[in-house]
């Protein structure tokens, strides 16, 4: 499955502005929220359970990329959210560098095998340093949304 | 046809009452626990010269050449022990295991005979033999209670790369110590030969394997190989039990199909191997055990303590688990086979001191004979690599009640006698009988490459899960991943709680193996084994379960009911 198969410009905050990962978890869930895709009442516990995920290992990868991500049954569908920040937020990430784009994956349970290799096609998407640089330089979720559209209609990243 | 000597006769005989005596011997000692390898040995010890004397010292080198046979195919079976991969992974921790408690061994139980008899020559050629630990005695055992893990395969590799060290370095040590120097520099031929026809003879049975149909053909490749290959080493002035050992490395990494022609022949040659043991048992000198007094006191509690403090060094230096620390000194014990040979071999040189020494070997041997066994089982079942019910004296519906009904059952049946219908037997096994104990679990947090190195060492194509407190989480599944698990972008991305098992299975350890085998059917994917976790407030895993020895018990269990069901 492809990002732009669940992204939509709802769940995309251009200029996301926090003080540490934790900040920028919550409000990319508030998106997910907002967008009638996590009911509110599950807020507090998917909430719970992708901080759990992040403190068994950070997700922040190389070069300002992180996906955090957890598997829960309170949801039939992966949702997804995604959160660019030009000045970047601290991510404890493998080499250092703030986080400048975050996104974020709820996966059902019992889907989270089979959308690995999602996981898998975001993580290389956003490793070619091209695609990377003009999402983080879109100036609103409309413009990023089609950036990745574009880039995953090239076939190249997802196996 | 000319008539049979007495001397045939008398040999015809001695080959069926060995047989006889070891089975029953064998099945007898099995009932208090103890490995039937010793059983076999007291067999021979009872129709020995030693006891009853039925078959008198003389009459026992008529079958040498069975004892030959038999011992060139246990080191076969050994050498196939030595796959590539596996020695790569841990050649260099078995080496450093291997360096210690042979530098121990040789060193207390040199110290020990020096101290006690003031023999230096005696001390060190002593202590040389007592770095020795029979391969026979030990791989029967581990086959007896059919051990897997760990453990099992680190004490096999141990246990040949002792045999290497020994048969390849005792010609040096007794040129050099009773003062033939031509003798040291024609040690490293006979190892040289031995290499040559162990792996010219090892390849070649691979390459006649591709031209075998089935078992049959399988047998007689291998069989006639470790013949050609004792006999050609005999002739060529080699030495034959390390050819045989040679041979079994070189084909296991030569073969396409692995061991699999090893295991068909350990199969089909049972009988020899416990022929070599009575026999080995009848060899037994009880005399000799009386002679050797306080300096075979001293060998044997020297080698004992070196052995077992010398491997628990040598695991903790390289960096081995407890378990194998704890466990893998008392499994080294055993002393025989080629402990044997090379003290003969010290009594063929005349001298004195070869002549104690000889006696001195023998005599403790004894020992290590009857105990040796009972040690690696003891270290086998502690470490958890033995199924509880490979530790039940007879299979159920098998017991010596059952098995007389059966025989009478049957004769009435001959006779035409009406018989009464009997029931089933109703010994119902659960999954604590079938689990092995000693199982790998993943941290939940564990990273991707740390899962990838332990799922390519599993024994299981299943890991369970737990988390920082050791409660049992989840499964994880190789065939469910196998897909996604080679893909490097994931390395820094997934933990192993990432990759769970959408639906947790499991059994618990009182369940009937009924039930355990309707679980592994329910489960919509291919898989060969299942946890066994002990369900509480932490549920913890105790075991894991293989469907494989589930079937084979069912079928075990169906062959006993299935004679007791029939009725007229």
């Amino acid at each position: 499955m492809k990002l732009s198969e669940f992204l939509q410009p709802e769940l995309i905050k251009v200029g996301l502005e926090a003080k540490d990962k934790w900040e920028a978890i919550t409000q990319l869930i508030d998106l997910m929220v907002d967008a009638g895709l996590v009911r509110p009442e599950h807020r507090a516990k998917i909430l719970e359970i992708v901080f759990d995920r992040e403190r068994s290992m950070s997700t922040g990868m190389e070069r300002g990329i992180a996906i955090p991500h957890a598997n829960s049954s309170l949801i039939t569908d992966v949702v997804g959210a995604l959160g660019l920040s030009k000045k970047g937020i601290p991510f404890e990430s493998l080499d250092g560098l703030p986080a400048q784009i975050i996104i974020l994956l709820v996966i059902p349970k019992d889907k989270f095998q089979q959308h690995v290799r999602t996981l898998a096609g975001i993580a290389r998407l956003f490793n070619h340093e091209q695609v990377a640089h003009a999402v983080r330089n879109a100036e609103n979720a409309q413009e990023a949304m089609e950036i990745i559209k574009t880039e995953e209609g090239k076939d190249l990243f997802y196996s | 046809m000319s008539p049979v000597s007495v001397t045939e006769i008398r040999l015809i005989v001695h080959l069926g009452l060995m047989l006889i005596a070891g089975m029953v011997a064998g099945e007898l000692v099995a009932r208090i626990r103890i490995p039937r390898v010793t059983g076999y040995l007291l067999a021979g010890l009872l129709v020995g010269p030693s006891v009853t004397g039925l078959i008198k010292g003389l009459e026992l080198r008529n079958f040498d050449l069975i004892a030959q046979l038999a011992l060139g195919l246990i080191l076969f079976n050994i050498g196939g022990e030595f796959e590539a991969g596996h020695v790569r992974r841990f050649g260099r921790k078995l080496l450093t295991v291997t360096l210690f408690q042979m530098t121990l061994t040789w060193l207390l139980v040199t110290c020990a005979i020096w101290a006690v008899s003031g023999n230096g020559v005696l001390a060190c050629l002593t202590g040389f033999i007592a770095m020795e630990t029979a391969p026979a005695a030990t791989l029967l055992v581990v086959k007896e209670y059919e051990s897997e893990g760990p453990l099992t395969n680190n004490l096999i590799a141990l246990v040949g790369i002792n045999n290497i060290i020994c048969l390849s370095l005792f010609p040096v040590v007794v040129a050099l110590l009773f003062g033939h120097f031509e003798g040291s520099i024609h040690a490293p031929l006979t190892v040289g030969k031995s290499l040559v026809v162990g792996v010219a003879l090892g390849l070649a049975v691979s390459f006649l394997e591709e031209y075998t149909r089935g078992a049959k053909g399988q047998l007689l490749v291998g069989l006639g190989a470790v013949t050609l290959a004792l006999g050609l080493s005999y002739r060529w002035g080699g030495s034959p039990p390390l050819s045989a050992l040679v041979m079994g490395m070189a084909k296991v990494n030569s073969s396409a199909h692995g061991p699999a022609l090893i295991q068909k022949l350990d199969e089909a040659v049972y009988p020899l191997y416990v022929l070599f043991f009575v026999i080995a048992g009848a060899n037994l000198h009880l005399d000799t055990l009386r002679l050797v007094g306080l300096v075979g006191a001293a060998y044997i509690t020297a080698r004992t303590i070196a052995k077992i403090a010398g491997t628990a060094w040598g695991a903790h230096s390289a960096g081995l688990s407890h378990l194998m620390k704890g466990y893998l000194g008392p499994a080294m014990l055993s002393h025989a086979g080629v402990a044997i040979g090379m003290a003969m071999a010290l009594g063929r040189q005349g001298t004195n001191d070869g002549i104690i020494a000889q006696t001195l070997v023998l005599g403790s041997v004894v020992v290590f004979e009857l105990l040796g066994p009972i040690a690696v089982r003891f270290s086998l079942v502690r470490s958890g690599e033995v199924k509880m019910a490979s530790l039940l004296p007879h299979a159920p519906g098998h017991s010596g009640l059952d098995n007389l009904e059966k025989v009478l059952h049957q004769v009435r049946r001959s006779l035409g006698i009406p018989m009464k219908r009997m029931g089933p037997t109703d010994r119902p096994l659960a999954a604590k009988h079938l689990m092995r104990s000693n199982v790998e679990t993943v941290p939940d947090t564990a990273h991707f490459d740390e899962l990838l190195k332990i799922i390519s060492h599993a024994r299981y194509d299943l890991l369970p899960v737990i988390d920082k407190e050791g409660k049992y989480v989840g499964n994880i599944s190789f065939p469910q991943i196998r897909d996604v698990i080679f893909d490097q972008t994931l390395a820094d991305l997934l933990i192993a709680r990432d990759l769970l098992d959408h639906e947790t299975a499991y059994v618990t350890p009182d369940e009937p193996l009924a039930v355990v085998l309707q679980k592994f059917h329910e489960i919509p994917y291919e898989v060969g084994s299942l946890p066994v976790v002990a369900e509480s407030k932490n549920p913890n895993v105790v075991g894991m379960i293989r469907q494989r020895d589930i079937v084979d018990m069912f079928r075990l269990i169906r062959s006993g009911n299935e004679e007791r069901t029939r009725s007229r």
